[in-house]
């Protein structure tokens, strides 16, 4: 059984369609690259699975439930799928460690010395142990991003959504935060990655989707897609991310 | 002492117009022919002295200024210039000022009725000294009610701007939905009306309504009402009530300066609404608001001189009560103006070093973006 199932999914913003009858299925240990050029809907898509965004129409079934229903319990649903972001998004008012134990504590109810652990865990995995302490303003670029890795990972998710997680890095932070991400895929999360690394996607995905104007146009093993493509849309978008 | 050696040359030229004025103003003096003692030859000897010394700086000062002499001889003549004439100003205002005070003190102190009306010094000295109890009762009424008033209107402001920020979403069902329309409405409502009107007529509205309406409502008589509404407490109300109004703005104004981002990285962890904005946006959107409160307390120091009008025993009101005791207009005003200043630049530098202190671990390291 796939771990997440999306059948006709929909989704417009002020009568433009951004999402136009998307059907996926991820099974669980994949690792999923979305590639496509801006506005094609990948990070639209990627925030409907932990729906951040609300679609308009279709389904969505995550480990067996659809959470479109009215029944499913949001918050319950949330810490079963961690997401990092673009831009990190650590909270500022809040130390590295306070960052990580704040959802521990206030959604899992865990104690604070057991929270505080399995934080200190998680910074070790993503090479940041020592900088617990910290206010996240003095860090940088890539080691926010692997905090807010770190941070995803103390809810123990069964999936981890990455939209664009190196896209605001200087160049010469991407390599920690996609070691990290490597890592991580080794260790058999199922993982949705939207990317313009296709180095990334080559070396881990084991799946490639390209969008296109709110359709998947093309999906299949990364070798296929990023050197054999079939569509004409594909070789363009290839063509022009590859000569950068 | 670097930074005004770039001035050196103006402010030499100032302290020896400060030091010609005073020079010529003790040269001026009459004196009775009965009077002529040595310290009054010496005072002379040493007007001249100083006359002499304060045209030759300002002379040479202009000179410097027009010809731009260099040199380690200029600039040794430039430094003793400086000091010298500084000496001669402080001398001066020490007589002038501190002692005048301090003489007027000593005059006054023995004085049973206020001096005429040309005295304006020892008019004033003498308005302190018969009546620095009610001028202090009145500082603290005036810091009791814009304290109390600004934390009040702190802890209303975030309830109101908690109803002020909610948003319909497509999957509230109506009930929830005409809730939340109804909770924006009345904190529009209760912001436009408060901003949007007077103090003083607030003031006025509040203090003669509230009773009555209390008394109807309780059904008891008025005169019990005003037994626990008093009028200080009325002055507090008002104050908070208002004072809400404009912290619900700023701190909406905090909220809005925190980045989207923030919210939704709480809720994809699993965080309610309400968790999110209690542990992570509120904490960011008062840090935000923080200067704009501080400002709030500050203006709020100043404007409670308009619960006059109620009979709040505030530092106007203090002033408006020895106006008529003294029959001098401005003294007295004169003396609440020097406290109000006093008092809002003390608490605009004190509420600096803290907004410093919290700032303190903003300090970033150079980081990707």
């Amino acid at each position: 059984m796939p771990i997440i199932e999306i059948k006709n999914l929909r989704k417009a913003f002020g009568g433009q369609e951004v999402l136009k009858d998307i059907n996926l299925k991820v099974e669980e240990g994949e690792v999923i690259c979305l590639i496509g050029s801006s506005g094609s809907g990948k990070s639209t898509l990627l925030r409907c699975v932990n729906l951040l965004e609300i679609p308009d129409g279709g389904s969505i079934v995550f480990n067996g439930t659809d959470i479109l229903s009215q029944k499913v319990n949001l918050n319950k649903l949330r810490t079963e799928i961690g997401m990092v972001f673009q831009n990190f998004n650590l909270f500022r008012n809040l130390t590295v460690l306070g960052n990580l134990i704040l959802a521990p504590m206030k959604v899992l109810k865990m104690k604070k010395e057991e929270a505080v652990s399995r934080a200190r865990e998680n910074l070790r995995k993503v090479g940041m142990e020592e900088f617990a302490e910290r206010s996240p303003e003095t860090l940088s670029g890539g080691q926010k991003q692997r905090v807010a890795i770190a941070r995803a990972l103390t809810m123990n998710p069964k999936v981890m959504l990455f939209d664009e997680p190196t896209s605001a890095l200087d160049p010469e932070m991407v390599g920690e935060v996609l070691e990290v991400m490597k890592d991580l895929a080794a260790s058999g999360m199922t993982m949705i990655v939207v990317t313009h690394e296709m180095s990334f996607a080559k070396e881990v995905a084991t799946r490639v989707i390209f969008m296109d104007q709110g359709i998947i146009l093309e999906e299949g093993a990364p070798e296929e897609i990023l050197t054999n493509p079939q569509e004409a849309r594909t070789k363009e978008f290839l063509k022009r991310i590859l000569k950068q | 002492m670097k930074k005004l050696a770039r001035y050196l040359n103006v402010i030499l030229f100032l302290l020896g117009a400060i030091s010609l004025f005073f020079s010529l103003k003790v040269l001026n003096q009459k004196i009775n022919p009965g009077e002529i003692s040595a310290t009054y030859h010496a005072k002379f000897l040493f007007g001249y002295f100083a006359l002499f010394l304060s045209v030759l700086g300002m002379l040479f000062s202009l000179w410097l200024l027009f010809f731009r002499p260099q040199g380690e001889i200029v600039q040794r003549i430039k430094n003793i210039g400086f000091w010298a004439l500084f000496g001669f100003v402080a001398l001066y205002l020490l007589e002038f000022v501190v002692f005048g005070l301090v003489n007027s003190f000593i005059r006054v102190s023995e004085m049973t009725r206020i001096p005429p009306k040309d005295q304006f010094l020892d008019s004033m000295v003498f308005i302190i000294l018969d009546y620095p109890d009610d001028f202090l009762k009145g500082v603290f009424m005036t810091l009791e009610l814009s304290l109390v008033g600004t934390l009040i209107g702190l802890l209303l402001g975030m309830v109101l701007v908690v109803l002020r920020i909610m948003q319909v979403h497509p999957q509230d069902n109506e009930a929830v939905a005409l809730l939340k329309k109804l909770g924006v409405g009345f904190s529009k409502l209760y912001i436009n009306v408060f901003r949007g009107t007077p103090m003083i007529v607030q003031a006025v509205i509040i203090y003669y309504l509230l009773p009555s309406l209390l008394a109807e409502w309780l059904n008891v008589p008025i005169s019990q009402i005003d037994k626990v509404l008093t009028i200080s407490l009325s002055g507090i109300i008002i104050v908070s009530l208002n004072t809400t109004a404009y912290l619900a703005e700023v701190l909406r104004g905090g909220i809005e300066a925190v980045d989207k981002g923030q919210l939704e990285a709480a809720r994809s962890l699993g965080l309610s609404y309400s968790q999110s904005m209690l542990s992570v946006v509120f904490p960011q959107a008062i840090k935000n608001a923080l200067p704009s409160i501080c400002n709030e307390f500050i203006i709020n120091i100043k404007d409670t001189s308009v619960l006059n009008v109620i009979g709040v025993a505030e530092l106007f009101f203090v002033a408006n009560e020895a106006q008529f005791r003294y029959y001098r207009t401005y003294e007295p005003f004169i003396i609440v103006a020097l406290i109000y200043f006093v008092l809002t630049m003390t608490t605009s530098k004190l509420l600096g070093l803290l907004e410093k202190k919290l700032n303190l671990p903003a300090k970033t390291l150079p980081s990707s973006n």
